[in-house]
């Protein structure tokens, strides 16, 4: 006759689990690799269709002091936990010396007779564990020692006889209570009013009722197994415990393999038993738990995505966009946002709003770049020429000459930056001031540590700016212009914050030859300009202008340009993120353009307009007026004659490259000479001249009925083969 | 409903489905383990669920805090656990698809463990509509929509128990009848 047959239990670690024992790991355990008691439990029976035989361990493995409850039909057992400090530990830890610890537990409970008061005790486990925590990744291995005897049970009947043939199920719906305080407890009594004894009363019992064949003595064993044939593995140590204090041999024993998950399931099994005798030292015993390929190794969970805070944050960002394209925009494309590079010329007011909505839009990649930091001392006043004599209302001015020379150190955080600028703070500016690119990606990272944000400094030359040739400033200038044409080149989208106009020259040029997207904003005392340039493959036409092309076109009715004479910095707080949130938008709506930055300029007639893509219009500028609190929607076509983007200009950088540039830096004026724009101007000037107009008067204003200078001004625009459309 | 009437329903719920216990910190838990129908995965579309159900004090309604993970231990992502919701949804042929587009991550207000789950903002609609429904046990009617959802089934005995009681369970009895296995008949409610 074949022994009988037990299932293994199948381990089943709840991720809270290791949440807590890295918790514990952190502030209790540290580098203590002592065994540590902690709980499990295994269910009786499964229900159908489910797996069985399982054993878990979660977070309440740890409450020790009040050992909590068990979900319902389920048994808790105590067990040993040893989490080693190191891989190495892990490998070479005394694995059989840690199963004969468990064996010697198990044995002393049963000898002791401490098994029959608390027969959870017959299961302990052993728990081997190595937490990696910069990984999180989490190596185990359980052991559920099971004695070995001498004298293995023998089923007298097979298969086993379903326990609802022998007993009502009415009877066990009335056990239930009695049943869940322990896995072991003994029957007795009629079958139709059965009676519980608790496994402590075994020998008093056996003593009273000597079992016999007709009436054996009747076990009932908390289960995990499910199958009519096979019994659970925690009934080998009960049936050991039972050989251990039986004292006839051959008694007969039943045992009701107790499955109240799936309570037809349960089985009731007869069982030929024979006393253990002396046992020479400890048992034998076997248990290691086998992994998912039926090796005897230890298991191995990653639960990085789950435990790592910094996993966490990504997934939390990503999820809160991905909840704005499940409920609000089916089209919204999160990868295409993600993936996009965005290289922001400035790091003042403007680069950290910047930062901070791209970062929202789950941009990952940023790169901040701010001069490189020197002490600013006033230059001598130089001649600029650029920009074309028609004043705009967003043209601020070369802000830079009219800082006090001690204001600040440029390219670090002063003390007037942190209230404006949200990436600073007050410890930034001790000492003379961080550098400012520096500290704002620091910063980024301090934010949200899954964004890859790089901080580069260089000083952006400017036309009108003379360079003293031959020396080493040329050689600087030259190295700066290498290294911002190299970033430009590896990033996607360029942001023109600076807070000087002409600086917004070279990257407009640089961004119009290798196609790359321009936003630009630009703020004056309290209105703004948020643009994109219009970029387009080598050799083929934008869609819209860049900011130079529009200066040309400006409105001639437009307020006088009392931001001319302002400080840069002096503009309304709220200006700053207004612009820069609106500069991102317009990015987001543009990459969502089926044309992308080739996109034509769009504008709404109405509010209610419907929108053709997904985010909505691509407008080319945005002007702000926060005195009127209104925006109104520009557009101009690239001009031919533009300082920046024209063709001309490009072809002259590519034949000539730097030396081109240093001429425009030394002499704005052969910039207008070579687009054109020059003679342009002198025939505006010979035409009014020759209509006799009067200047236009300082409010700007004019009308319609004005003689002949907006007529001839209009011809002259004409001229310049422009479209100006004001919304 | 308020923090008082949720203890005193989850307390009623508990009673008569002892699957359930409540938890001292206020709450009540479930350990459920789900087994797929599908013919062809064996073991791998078994899924251990730790469901959590915790009074909002800011919406004031009982949210659904869940930790789902696959037999070897691992977590369910975000997006798997979304994929789980609308298959039992496909299943369930409910009707709820909105609350559930806001799965999130968050952490466990009591266990300060990252758990999954459904953000609170719909469910006063939901349950507004159940007391204008005259449900007598509004936490229940919502549990039990909200768990067809995670492939948790309703004993039979437990939906009855409530359908007897009043009104209440607007029609919800179906889920107890509808082909559930007999083990979950076992054990009537004491
Ligand atoms: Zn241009």
């Amino acid at each position: 006759m074949s022994n009988l047959q037990f299932q293994p239990l199948s381990s089943c670690v709840d991720a809270s689990f290791w949440h807590k024992l890295t918790q514990m790991k952190l502030d209790v355990f540290k580098i203590n690799d002592a065994p540590v008691p902690i709980t499990g439990y295994f269910p009786a029976g499964a229900r159908q269709g489910l797996p069985a035989s399982r054993f878990f361990v979660d977070h309440d493995a740890f409450t020790t002091d009040v050992v909590p409850a068990a979900p319902l039909h389920h048994f808790r057992v105590p067990g040993t936990l040893v989490n080693t400090n190191t891989l190495a530990d892990f490998g070479s830890y005394d694995k059989d010396a840690m199963m004969s610890r468990n064996v010697a537990k198990i044995w002393e409970a049963i000898t002791s007779g401490q098994a029959l008061q608390n027969p959870s005790m017959l299961a302990a486990f052993s728990l081997l564990t190595f937490a990696d925590l910069k990984t999180y990744n989490f190596l185990y291995w359980f052991a559920f020692p099971a004695l070995l005897t001498s004298t293995g049970p023998q089923p007298l009947d097979q298969p086993a006889q379903p326990l609802l043939d022998l007993w009502p199920q009415e009877a066990w719906a009335a056990l239930t209570p009695a049943l869940a305080d322990s896995p072991v407890h003994i029957l007795a009594g009629p079958v139709d009013h059965p009676e519980v004894i608790p496994f402590a009363d075994l020998v008093k019992h056996t003593q009273a009722h000597p079992p016999t064949a007709d009436e054996p003595l009747t076990l009932v064993v908390a289960d995990p197994c499910e199958r009519p044939d096979v019994a659970g593995w925690p009934l080998r140590n009960v049936l050991a415990c039972v050989q251990h204090y039986l004292i006839t041999p051959e008694t007969p024993v039943r045992v009701i393999c107790y499955r109240p998950a799936h309570l037809p399931s349960s089985a009731v099994l007869r069982l030929r038993l024979s006393p253990l005798g002396h046992v020479e030292g400890l048992p034998k015993a076997v248990g290691w738990e086998r992994n998912d390929k039926g090796v005897l190794k230890p298991r191995k969970v990653d639960l990085q995505d789950s435990l790592d805070p910094k996993r966490l944050a990504e997934t939390s960002v990503d999820l809160n966009l991905k909840l704005m394209r499940w409920r609000v925009i089916p089209d919204l494309d999160l990868d295409r946002l993600k993936a996009t590079r965005c290289l922001l010329l400035g790091a003042g007011t403007l680069g950290c709003y910047v930062a901070r909505t791209l970062m929202a839009w789950g941009v990952r990649n940023i790169t901040l770049v701010d001069r490189t930091p020197s002490i600013h001392l006033p230059p001598a006043i130089p001649s600029i020429h650029l920009p074309p004599a028609i004043p705009s209302i967003h043209y601020h001015g070369p802000c830079l000459l009219q800082q006090p020379a001690h204001s600040t150190v440029m390219g670090h955080v002063s003390f007037s930056n942190p209230v404006r600028q949200p990436l600073f703070c007050f410890q930034d500016c001790l000492g003379g001031g961080r550098p400012k690119a520096q500290a704002a990606a620091e910063e980024l990272v301090r934010i949200f540590p899954g964004v890859h944000a790089r901080a580069e400094t260089l000083t952006i030359p400017m036309p009108g700016h003379a360079i003293k040739p031959g020396g080493a400033e040329e050689a600087q200038t030259r190295a700066d212009v290498e290294k911002l044409e190299k970033l430009i080149v590896e990033h996607d989208v360029v942001y023109l914050l600076m807070d000087t106009r002409e600086s917004r020259w070279l990257p407009s040029l640089l961004c119009a030859l290798h196609g790359r997207l321009v936003i630009n904003c630009a703020l004056g005392f309290d209105s703004f300009v948020v643009m994109r340039h219009g970029a387009a493959p080598d050799g083929g036409r934008p869609a819209v202008g860049c900011y130079y092309c529009n200066d040309v076109v400006a409105p001639r009715n437009s307020t006088t340009d009392r931001t001319l004479d302002q400080q840069c910095t002096v503009t309304r707080p709220g200006l700053a993120p207004i612009a820069s949130a609106l500069g991102v938008e317009l990015m987001a709506s543009v990459l969502h353009h089926p044309l992308g930055p080739m996109a034509p300029a769009e504008a709404p007639t109405s509010i209610t307009e419907q929108t053709t893509t997904p985010m909505g219009f691509v407008p080319h500028q945005i002007r702000g007026f926060l005195t009127h609190f209104q925006n109104v929607l520009v557009s101009c076509p690239p001009y031919p004659m533009c300082t920046a983007c024209s063709e001309v200009v490009k072809q002259q950088y590519r034949e000539r490259g730097f030396s081109f540039l240093l001429e425009a830096f030394n002499d704005p004026a052969s910039l207008e000479e070579l687009t054109g724009l020059g003679e342009m101007q002198r025939k505006m000037e010979h035409l009014a001249m020759a209509a006799g107009a009067p200047e236009l008067d300082a409010t700007g204003e004019e009308d319609e009925t004005a003689p002949a200078g907006p007529a001839a001004a209009a011809a002259a625009h004409e001229e310049a083969d422009e479209e100006f459309t004001m919304l | 409903m308020d923090q008082t009437a949720f203890r005193v329903q989850a307390l009623q719920i508990i009673e008569r489905w002892p699957e359930w216990r409540w938890i001292p910190e206020g709450y009540m838990q479930l350990r459920w383990t789900f087994a797929g129908k599908c013919q062809e995965a064996a073991s791998g579309d078994v899924v251990d669920e730790d469901v959590h159900i915790v009074w909002s004090q800011s919406y004031r309604v009982p949210v659904l805090y869940m930790h789902l993970s696959h037999s070897d231990g691992a977590s369910f992502t975000v997006e798997e656990a979304f994929d789980f919701v609308s298959r039992n949804q496909m299943a369930s042929s409910s009707s709820l698809g909105d609350p559930w587009s806001f799965l999130t991550k968050t952490e466990h207000p009591v266990l300060g463990v990252p758990f999954l789950h459904v953000h609170p903002c719909r469910t006063p609609d939901l349950m507004a509509l159940f007391a204008r429904e005259g449900s007598a046990a509004p936490l229940f009617t919502w549990l039990s929509l909200v768990m067809s959802l995670i492939g948790v089934r309703v004993p039979g005995a437990v939906a009855s128990a409530f359908v007897q009681e009043g009104p209440a369970a607007n029609g919800r009895s179906e889920e107890g009848d509808d082909g559930l296995p007999p083990d979950e008949l076992t054990f009537p409610a004491p």
